[in-house]
């Protein structure tokens, strides 16, 4: 890797330093041409397109360059893990936008530009080093989600998601300022290292339980998770595919990053993660049993998965984290990639057919490289090898066990057992169920693929339906393409990522 | 009664987070909710600024911390405005108890 | 002179503003017609007060001077700059008795309103806003220091404001009650920058403290301050030139006009000047500048009280004067003869005006012309007003007389001649207009067929203030005492001048008006001063050519504001109180229904849990472990109800639970 960062610096100077934003620059580019493509007169799927090649060559940017590129005094630093994290953002982005530009419905140019946006927020997030820095990244990047999840605005259900998502996320936000504030006023500095040297004492504790369960909420880690599930069951698969993915692995790498550097100075750090670890990994398992629709089963199955990264964070907040906090990192991070790649996955594949599980039915049928590619996707959910999600899991079970957490690596065991229950009826739906012999797909299908008018009345009953563009094949297998290689190398090139990593 | 001091601020600062928390929680209307979260953001600029002013804080970073956190409760209560205008328009309510469709 | 020790302990003397304040806050939310019902509330905190009143004089008879006080207690609210801000209060014997008279005063008076107002709609408002003036007077009469004084200055600004514009539907009494703010706001300013120039000086606004670093100060401050002050004076106790606003303030109820116009309000410009007497003295121009403004107030307001038709105005124009009597006693540097006057005055103008009040309710108009020989059919009304009027022309041995004496004594002794003729001039007008009303008003011509007596809640009050006037004279000696000077009865040489100029008076308005002789004549060749009268001298014509004229439409704005916000914020406080018991109860109601039905379901989940418990162990391990998951799972999909504030709720109370999870179990804080 290094041997390549010679050479590509030689050719282009300066590639440390600022460089190392072109690519959050160039997409907050994009944003903006997507939002004007009206007036360029771009078709509107273009924006899309543009999109995901800036994306993918914000991802190679990203994984060429070199290590350790501190900035604005340390206040951005892109080591080894924030740079894998933004180009594997990089890289799940430029999957969606491929795949909004093959088989976007409707309007998809402000999709874009939000996703762009969220995307160049995710991008800063996981090098941030400073509580403010943090906070805006953060921002930047779950703010245009919620816009995302109420995205078909004629649709109640999707502005109730929406709005729910808001507020709770607003709230949690600013539980979490208000802790970094105090936190700010103790430390005379917002800085993660000054953060760490911080005398304990009840305010800072308290302060610092803020800061994590404004986190919590970000990630719908239990108890802070119920604004997922109504958010998520509430829009179109294919904006949920961004919405849960895109955010969450940000927020996943800031919570690493956050403990890894500043949990010495809070003694709570470790209770308080594995609080959160055992509850999500319950509630959202149980929660997920009985769901009928795949999105809020995923919502759930993210609540867990999130479970497990905590666990395994928890590992590295302990009296002796230091030990555990490289390997800590290494298998979060990974984890994190598997299972993001994966959910987006399957809401991509379900986004051409509906959010229930009951429209997944006869998919084997009529698209049966959909269907293959979904069930892989689940079995890497499940945790199967050689797929990334075993790997993942087990590299987690395995740190995590030897930090001394054998009772939370036992519990996770079952909930992962009795995970493959829910996981497996997406498959069960896709290969081994009749579809209903209507015609006309659920409800949720025809207004998803209804384009809507941009400035109808309110009152508007039915939407004009102008002819949707034609679905381009390609690209949507580009795009699960993409997602599969992920999900399927991930394990394989376990061994360099992890040199990279570290 | 001493000089206002920093315990003061922070206190003050703390009532009033808890008075907008309250307002978050219990407000039938969307709008009451937004009203109440920006509150709480009015009162973590308090805290700040009692910091700034009474603590051995870099004076810069608190102040651009209060700029920041500006931008973004606005930026948020812009996105926030236009959601309830959407629901609005949509269910012809902004009270949050009539959107519990979305259950389970 | 013997000093009482000054350690008694006098901190229930505060309860004296306290209690109508507290009777104001009780009615202040309610709604019309319970507070209509409650207007009962005010009077008994007054009596209480007054009771303690008197209890305080008791405790710290035999008095002291002023300026000393038995008692003071000061809060220090923040400090700006280096120096305290403090909320301080003094009890001396200048304050106690200023607290009695005003307590007497304020029954007497609302007692009176119970009567007169009874038909009106919004009486318990009346009552309500009484008692937030009363309260304010009470506690700035106690106040210790400039700040404190200020504060209650304003509110019984707004109190002044509010009682004027009572009948706010109609326009006089509206138009009234703004140009008595805006009057009295522009000598409010004095007021400000005597604050500032104060403060500039010595940094406090304490009496003490003042008092202790007055003799240092510089000139300029000091001149300053003293201009100031005075002038706020003239705004307050309506001297000339910002009289302007007393006369039409009689648009508001009478028993209003009684405690505020004649009694209490207007005499705090007087009273203040009183309190900073060590700092005026300092500034022998600052005096000489009150005793002109003084005398020449006292004389505008005699003349034109000889020429006015309508009852409450001819008040009125006698208050003006008497104030400016008062004032021309400050100038001459007497407190004791100012304090004195002051509170004769009280009595008999109160007096005065809840008779006059008595009058106009018999007689259903205020002009004079149209009322007569109303001492046959109200007869003890005319024993009431005649000792009222006689005192307040200067007749033995009513009180009146010896606080005029007093005052004229003082202005002689203090060697300005000019003053002491033109206080002479205003004594023979003052006797000229109690003479003109009183056979105008009580005899000749019937013209009132149906006057009636008034009634017993009318009589008690008005006679209670009628003993006071006739026992007050004598009380010359131990009210000097009280205040820390050597009275002495007024010398005989100054008695029979006062007399002489008291006949003199009198022998003019009986040749003029007892016979009903015409005026006409007289009218014809006193044209011009008649007409100048008329036109109250020109002042009002100033004023609205060169202030009001200009500034038109922004009085009408600030009007409109001043309506909008302060009614507005009354309700608004009023709205805010209701709104925050309604959130109290409704909260009360959520937490006990919510305890209940949650132990209800509670109670239901538990025996549904007992049963699925015993099916489930019967039907078998397997079959009951995915029974087990899926029953907690639906269990916990009915957690996610779908509406947000459970959500809020659910995540504050986990914040709350792990909290005390890590403080309590697991011992981290």
């Amino acid at each position: 890797m290094s041997t390549i960062a010679t050479i590509t610096t030689s050719f282009l100077p300066p590639f440390n330093g600022y460089a190392v934003l072109v690519a959050p620059a160039l997409l907050i580019l994009v944003a903006f041409f997507s939002l004007f493509a009206d007036k360029l007169h771009v078709p509107d799927r273009a924006a899309a397109v543009v999109a995901a090649v800036v994306a993918a060559v914000g991802a190679c940017w990203m994984a060429l360059g070199a290590d350790n590129v501190i900035l604005f005094g340390y206040q951005l630093v892109y080591t080894g893990d924030a740079r894998f994290a933004a180009t594997a953002i990089l890289v799940l982005a430029c999957a969606w936008f491929v795949w909004t530009a093959a088989a976007g419905t409707g309007r998809t140019r402000e999709a874009t530009a939000l996703a762009a946006l969220s995307v160049s927020g995710a991008v800063l997030a996981v090098a941030a080093l400073d509580l403010i820095v943090m906070l805006l990244a953060l921002e930047l990047t779950s703010m245009p989600a919620y816009v995302l999840i109420g995205y078909r605005r004629y649709r109640i259900q999707g502005l109730e998601g929406a709005l729910k998502y808001f507020l709770l996320s607003v709230l949690t936000s600013l539980f979490m300022i208000y802790g970094a504030s105090m936190l700010f006023g103790l430390a005379g500095s917002t800085h993660f290292a000054e953060l760490r040297a911080l005398t304990q004492s009840p305010l800072s504790l308290l302060a610092f339980v803020l800061l994590i369960i404004g986190l919590f909420a970000k990630l719908s880690a239990a108890p802070f998770h119920w604004w997922a599930p109504d958010a998520y069951a509430g829009s179109e698969p294919w904006t949920v595919s961004f919405a849960a993915t895109v955010p969450k692995f940000a927020g996943i790498l800031v919570i690493v990053r956050l403990i890894q550097l500043v949990s010495t100075g809070f003694s709570l750090a470790q209770s308080l993660l594995l609080i959160g670890a055992v509850a999500s990994m319950v509630v959202g398992t149980f929660a997920a049993l009985t769901q009928s629709d795949t999105r809020r089963l995923l919502a759930y199955s993210g609540v867990v998965n999130v479970g497990y990264i905590l666990l395994v964070v928890a590992a590295s907040a302990g009296p002796d984290g230091a030990t555990y906090s490289t390997i800590a990192l290494v298998s979060s991070v990974v984890y994190a990639l598997a299972y993001t790649a994966a959910t987006m996955g399957v809401l991509l594949v379900a986004s051409g057919e509906g959010g229930r599980l009951s429209d997944l039915a006869g998919l084997s049928k009529r698209r049966p490289a959909a269907a293959w590619c979904l069930a892989l996707f689940v079995l890497s959910l499940i945790g199967v090898p050689p797929l990334a999600g075993f790997f993942g899991k087990l590299e987690l079970f395995m740190t995590a066990w030897a930090a001394g957490q054998q009772v939370f690596v036992v519990i996770a065991t079952v909930v992962t057992v009795v995970s493959a229950f829910y996981y497996m009826r997406l498959i069960k739906a896709a290969f081994f169920d009749e579809p209903e012999r209507q015609v006309a797909a659920s409800e949720d299908s025809a207004e998803d693929t209804a384009d809507v008018a941009p400035d109808v009345a309110a009152d508007s009953a039915a939407p004009e339906t102008p002819t949707p563009a034609p679905t381009s094949r390609v690209g949507v297998g580009v795009a699960l393409g993409i997602l599969l290689a992920v999900t399927l190398l991930l394990g394989v090139l376990s061994g360099p990522i992890i040199t990279w990593l570290t | 009664m001493p000089t206002v001091g920093l315990t003061a601020v922070v206190l003050l600062a703390a009532a009033l987070f808890a008075i907008g928390l309250y307002g978050a929680i219990s407000n039938d209307s969307a709008i009451g909710i937004l009203i109440s979260l920006e509150i709480m953001a009015i009162s973590i600029t308090v805290n700040l600024m009692g910091f700034a002013r009474f603590s051995s804080v870099a004076q810069a970073n608190a102040w651009f911390f209060s700029v920041f956190l500006m931008v973004i409760t606005a930026a948020e209560i812009g996105i926030g405005l236009a959601l309830v205008v959407a629901v609005y328009r949509r269910a012809r309510t902004s009270e949050v108890d009539d959107l519990s469709e979305l259950k389970g | 002179m013997e000093h009482v020790a000054q350690n008694l302990n006098l901190w229930w003397v505060l309860l004296v503003p306290l209690l109508p304040a507290a009777a104001f806050v009780v009615l202040l939310p309610m709604s019309r017609r319970v507070r209509n019902a409650c207007r009962f509330v005010p009077i008994a905190a007054m009596v209480v007060a007054l009771g303690l009143s008197i209890a305080a004089a008791v405790q710290v008879y035999p008095g002291s001077h002023i300026g000393e006080p038995f008692w003071q207690v000061a809060w220090q609210l923040a400090t700006l700059g280096g120096h305290a801000v403090t909320i301080s209060f003094a009890v001396d014997s200048l304050a106690v008795l200023m607290l009695v008279m005003v307590c007497i005063v304020g029954i007497c008076v609302q007692i009176f309103s119970l009567f007169y107002m009874k038909d009106d709609d919004r009486r318990g408002w009346f009552f309500c806003v009484m008692a937030l003036f009363l309260a304010a007077m009470l506690g700035f009469v106690l106040s210790g220091s400039l700040l404190v004084e200020f504060a209650l200055w304003e509110i019984m600004g707004v109190c002044s404001y509010l009682l004027i514009g009572f009948w706010y539907r109609d326009e006089a009494p509206r138009k009234a009650s703004q140009k008595a703010f805006l009057v009295t706001r522009t000598g409010d300013v004095g007021f400000f920058v005597a604050l500032a120039a104060i403060y500039a000086a010595c940094g406090s606004f304490e009496f003490e403290h003042i008092f202790a670093t007055v003799a240092n100060w510089s000139p300029a401050l000091l001149m300053v301050s003293s201009i100031g002050l005075i002038w706020a004076a003239i705004g307050k106790s309506a001297q000339i030139p910002l009289s302007a606003w007393l006369p039409d303030a009689m648009a508001g109820p009478t028993p209003g006009s009684a405690l505020i116009h004649a009694a209490t309000m207007v005499v705090a410009g007087v009273f203040m000047l009183t309190r900073m007497l060590p700092v005026l003295t300092l500034n022998p121009l600052a005096m000489q500048i009150i005793l002109v403004v003084g005398i020449i107030t006292a004389l505008y307001g005699a003349i034109l009280a000889c020429f006015q038709t309508d009852l409450k105005k001819v008040l009125a124009f006698s208050t003006i004067s008497q104030l400016g009597y008062m004032v021309a006693a400050i100038g001459v540097g007497s407190a004791t003869a100012a304090v004195f006057h002051l509170t004769t005055h009280a009595f008999f103008k109160a007096l005065l005006f809840l008779t006059a009040g008595i009058i106009i309710h018999a007689t259903h108009t205020q002009d004079m012309r149209q009322m007569g020989g109303l001492a046959r059919r109200m007869p003890i009304t005319t024993v009431v007003w005649t000792i009222g009027a006689f005192s307040l022309a200067g007749v033995l041995p009513l009180s009146g007389f010896f606080s005029k004496d007093e005052i004229f004594t003082v202005i002689w002794h203090s060697g300005q001649y000019w003053a002491f003729a033109g206080a002479a001039a205003v004594g023979v007008l003052t006797s000229l207009y109690v003479v003109k009303t009183w056979f105008t008003v009580f005899f000749g011509n019937s013209c009132n067929v149906n006057a009636h007596e008034g009634t017993a809640t009318e009589l008690v009050p008005v006679s209670i203030l009628a003993a006071l006037t006739l026992v007050c004279g004598f009380l010359t000696i131990p009210l000097a005492r009280f205040l820390g000077h050597e009275g002495e009865w007024p010398s005989l040489t100054m008695a029979a001048t006062s007399t002489a100029v008291m006949l003199c008076g009198a022998a003019l308005g009986y040749t003029i008006y007892a016979r009903q002789r015409s005026t006409e004549r007289l009218k014809q060749i006193f044209n011009v001063v008649v007409s100048a009268a008329d036109a109250r001298f020109y002042l009002d014509w100033v004023y609205d050519t060169f202030f009001i004229r200009p500034y038109f439409w922004l009085s009408e704005a600030l009007w409109k504001l001043d309506a909008v916000i302060i009614d507005g914020a009354v309700n608004g406080v009023a709205w805010l109180y209701r709104g925050l018991t309604r959130l109290i109860n409704l909260l009360d109601a959520r937490i006990i229904d919510g305890a209940v039905n949650g132990a209800a379901w509670l109670y239901r989940a538990l025996t549904r849990g007992a049963q699925w418990f015993d099916s489930t162990v019967i039907d078998g391990i397997v079959n009951g472990l995915g029974t087990l998951s899926r029953a907690i799972g639906a269990a916990l999909r009915r957690v996610q109800t779908g509406h947000l504030q459970r959500y809020q709720r659910l995540i504050v109370g986990a914040a709350v639970v792990i909290v005390a999870v890590l403080v309590l179990v697991l011992r981290f804080l």
